[in-house]
């Protein structure tokens, strides 16, 4: 341990020296104080409530604990006499039958109780539908050109099944009951108060609301600026989808991608400095073996990223949750996404610089590396949607770019993953379901499996190299 | 027990042989010199025995323990040739950082590294960075990062190596003070001066393989050589003192006469003065190691290329000239 943080500090030494811990703090500040700069407004309550209440027709079958969503035709919500007392908001959400009022007369259920008594049942039907892995779904693949064996199922819940008088023994507790709950499933919402008003009117049913920081909350819809110049966006996207966007495209994603590449950059010189003939004879002619130095540094360097990346992300993370309100740790999975993929990188950045010693053939083969990891996954599904579309005879080629994902690193797949684990704490149920419908998460074990015995593997090779070269 | 005990040592480089069949043993308290051309396998023996490069085929052992063993190099210093020490470090965290590698405890690392500096005359500049040191004084911290954690066996490979000649003094000093402490030292060198007046013992290695071991005194005392001289204008009565059974040689100033065993150079100078010559001057001219490493060498290259007696004769002008 006494020799790990000799050697740990040998390398942040290092890192100070050569302006490498300065640059990645500069960009890591940089990061911060740009999130930080964005400002989220929520929208004017007599706008949003207006359009967004008409949502509640869909809903979350189970008591909301459905993997699947639900809609009963015929209901229409609206909210009147609109009240905003800062972030809450107090109304009256009146529901009423779309349908023929003859209809109704005719024994037909009512389409709000119907709804009410389908949120509490389990979706009655599902169905197996094929769909290419990781494309959107739903309209693209629709049809029937789907029929590769390749291709995945996904199920799709249809509504439950309610008679009449299953409708009509629905209460008002349980019907006040449902309404709560849609305001967490589309709002994120759930200091919610209800209680139900008499209205003589068949089919009509009239609620008095008062909601929590119903604007604060997370399917509330918001605009963005910066500083103090407005960024144009609609007012009535969700505060949670905003968010998500920031943390996963701008900080995850292109963040993420320019700090993986200058960390490589800045840290391909750390091993081969390491490995320079005076250099090692002077360390390795101490008690500590050759193996055991080479990973320590390889740790040293992997340790360096987890601070950058910690301070970034958390950076990030404090920052938004000033400014938006909204504080779900998940975002924080961030770091040790960025970890495992600069353990990746570093792990053949290492390999390369225990076979050649040279920071320049390192440097570059990481990044030749990483641009063909990327491009492997880019290409693939570009592919699916192109087999979905049924444009051409695409399926050697698909062959090969599949069997390719599967057994290299699924760099762009951990992405994939953390994007997943980060909407959770950002968009509403009704959203997640959605994005459920639309993007198959990989497999866990497929992208950490992978990916972790790459990384045994490249650092294995290199230890070996390392340890059987003399000198 | 001897300290280092090497035997029929091989080391093969792809095709090459570096070391063929070396064996060598170094009793405690003893300044060992290894004396060689460049690329006689002098390093790479230190290399083997330190663990760094792997052996091909024999035995080597260090301090009792088969050679490259980390329990082993906590106890030897080791000053390489050519090194590197990272510019980001000062003189002081360099011996800081390698004391932890040694588990040496904080305390001893001040006490020990302050002494150490103070010794090899770096007390002042400890905190620079070491990118802003002279190539010599890189040369003084590389001697103190050999001997600062109290090592039973130091090997300095080309100790004097970019040190001016008041530096060689002070090192060959400091050399002599750590023998006195009953430590072993072991300098590899191609400094043939320097080898004759540090070391007890030598080993000349040539092309991977010892050719001769033995004290200083041995090796510059197998051959006992006069120089005469006459007054001017009397020519050396060659062919009288050729038949008294002794050597001789003329140039221009001076005749040289070498004994054989038995001989004694008496019986020239009490024939010459019976035949009334008068005598200008008589010395001894002792075989220095450097005369006896090129008679080596151009030994060992006879019947084969020249090449390498050209350049051990140009590395020795080149060093004398230093």
């Amino acid at each position: 341990m006494r020799t790990f943080v000799s050697i740990l500090r040998d390398s942040f030494r290092e890192a100070v020296d050569g302006f490498v811990i300065y640059i990645m703090l500069a960009i890591s500040v940089l990061t911060i104080i740009v999130v930080a700069c964005v400002g989220y407004q929520p929208a004017e309550a007599e706008v949003h409530l207006t359009k967004s209440i008409k949502g509640f027709a869909v809903f979350i079958p189970d008591k909301g604990e459905s993997k699947a969503i639900s809609a009963v035709p015929g209901v229409q919500y609206e909210a009147t006499s609109i009240k905003v007392n800062g972030k809450d908001v107090l109304f009256d959400l009146e529901v009423t039958s779309k349908l023929d009022p003859g209809i109704l007369k005719a024994g037909f259920p009512e389409p709000f109780r119907t709804a009410v008594a389908g949120w509490m049942k389990k979706p009655y039907k599902s169905e197996k539908r094929k769909i290419p892995p990781g494309v959107l779904r739903g309209g693209r693949a629709g049809g029937d050109t789907n029929s590769d064996a390749t291709l995945k199922e996904l199920e799709i819940a249809l509504a439950p099944e309610v008679s009449a008088e299953e409708a009509a023994a629905i209460t008002d507790d349980q019907m006040i009951e449902f309404i709560k709950n849609q305001f967490g499933a589309h709002y994120g919402c759930t200091d919610v108060k209800v209680r139900r008003r008499s209205v003589p009117e068949a089919g009509k049913y009239i609620f008095e609301i008062e909601a929590i920081n119903l604007r604060g909350s997370r399917g509330w819809g918001h605009s963005l600026s910066f500083l103090h110049w407005s960024l144009g966006s609609a007012a009535d996207t969700p505060l949670g989808l905003v968010v998500h966007v920031i943390e996963d495209v701008l900080v995850n994603g292109i963040g993420g991608a320019v700090l993986l590449l200058i960390s490589v950059i800045l840290t391909s010189f750390f091993i081969p400095n390491m490995l320079r003939k005076g250099t090692l004879d002077l360390v390795v002619s101490k008690p500590v073996g050759k193996v055991q130095y080479l990973i320590y540094k390889y740790l040293g360097g992997l340790i360096f990223i987890t601070l950058v990346s910690t301070i970034t992300i958390g950076g990030v993370w404090f920052v938004i949750g000033i400014r938006s309100g909204m504080w779900d740790p998940r975002f924080l999975i961030t770091i040790p996404a960025l970890v495992l993929s600069f353990a990746l990188l570093y792990s053949f950045s290492t390999l390369i610089a225990v076979l050649t010693r040279s920071a320049i053939a390192s440097m570059l083969l990481t990044i030749a590396f990483t641009f063909g990891l990327w491009l492997v996954g880019y290409i693939k599904k570009q592919l699916d949607v192109a087999k979905v579309m049924g444009e051409g005879d695409l399926d050697g080629v698909s062959n090969v770019f599949d069997i390719l994902n599967n057994v290299l690193p699924r760099y762009k797949d951990l992405d994939k993953l953390t994007s997943k684990v980060t909407s959770e704490g950002t968009y509403t149920p009704i959203l997640l379901r959605f994005q459920d419908m639309i993007i198959e998460p990989p497999s866990y074990f497929g992208v950490l499996g992978i990916t972790l015995a790459y990384i045994g593997g490249f650092l294995a090779l290199a230890s070996w190299r390392h340890a059987t070269r003399d000198g | 027990m001897s300290v280092i005990e090497v035997k029929d040592l091989y080391k093969r480089y792809g095709g090459i042989d570096a070391l063929r069949g070396i064996s060598l043993q170094v009793e405690p308290g003893q300044i060992y010199g290894l004396l060689g051309q460049n690329g006689a396998g002098k390093s790479t023996m230190v290399k083997i025995l330190l663990g760094i490069v792997r052996i091909t085929s024999g035995d080597a052992y260090l301090l009792g323990h088969p050679a490259g063993t980390t329990e082993v190099r906590k106890r030897v210093g080791y000053l390489p040739e050519d090194h590197s020490f990272p510019g980001y470090h000062t003189g002081e965290s360099l011996l800081h950082f390698y004391g932890e590698l040694y588990g040496m405890n904080r305390a001893d690392r001040v006490k020990r590294i302050a002494e150490s500096l103070d010794i090899v005359g770096l007390a002042k500049r400890g905190r620079s960075k070491i990118k802003t040191y002279s190539k010599g004084m890189k040369q003084r911290l590389g001697i103190a990062q050999s001997f600062f954690h109290d090592p039973e066996v130091i090997f300095l490979d080309e100790p004097t190596d970019g040190v001016d000649p008041v530096g060689r003094k002070e090192i060959r000093e400091l050399l002599a003070t750590l023998k006195d402490e009953g430590r072993t030292i072991f300098v590899n060198s191609h400094l043939l001066q320097e080898i004759e007046l540090m070391c007890d013992r030598v080993a000349i290695m040539h092309k991977g393989e010892i050719v001769r071991t033995g004290t200083v005194a041995e090796l510059t005392k197998t051959v006992e050589r006069f120089s005469i001289s006459l007054a001017p204008g009397t020519p050396f009565p060659a062919a009288e003192v050729k038949a008294l059974g002794f050597n001789v040689e003329s140039d221009d100033e001076e005749t040289h006469i070498e004994l054989k065993p038995g001989q004694s150079i008496d019986t020239v100078i009490d024939h010459l003065n019976a035949k009334g010559f008068r005598l200008r001057g008589v010395r001894e001219s002792k075989q220095s190691l450097e005369d006896i490493f090129m008679e080596l060498v151009e030994k060992a290259e006879r019947g084969s290329t020249k090449r390498g007696v050209r350049v051990a004769r140009a590395v020795s002008q080149t060093r004398r000239n230093d």
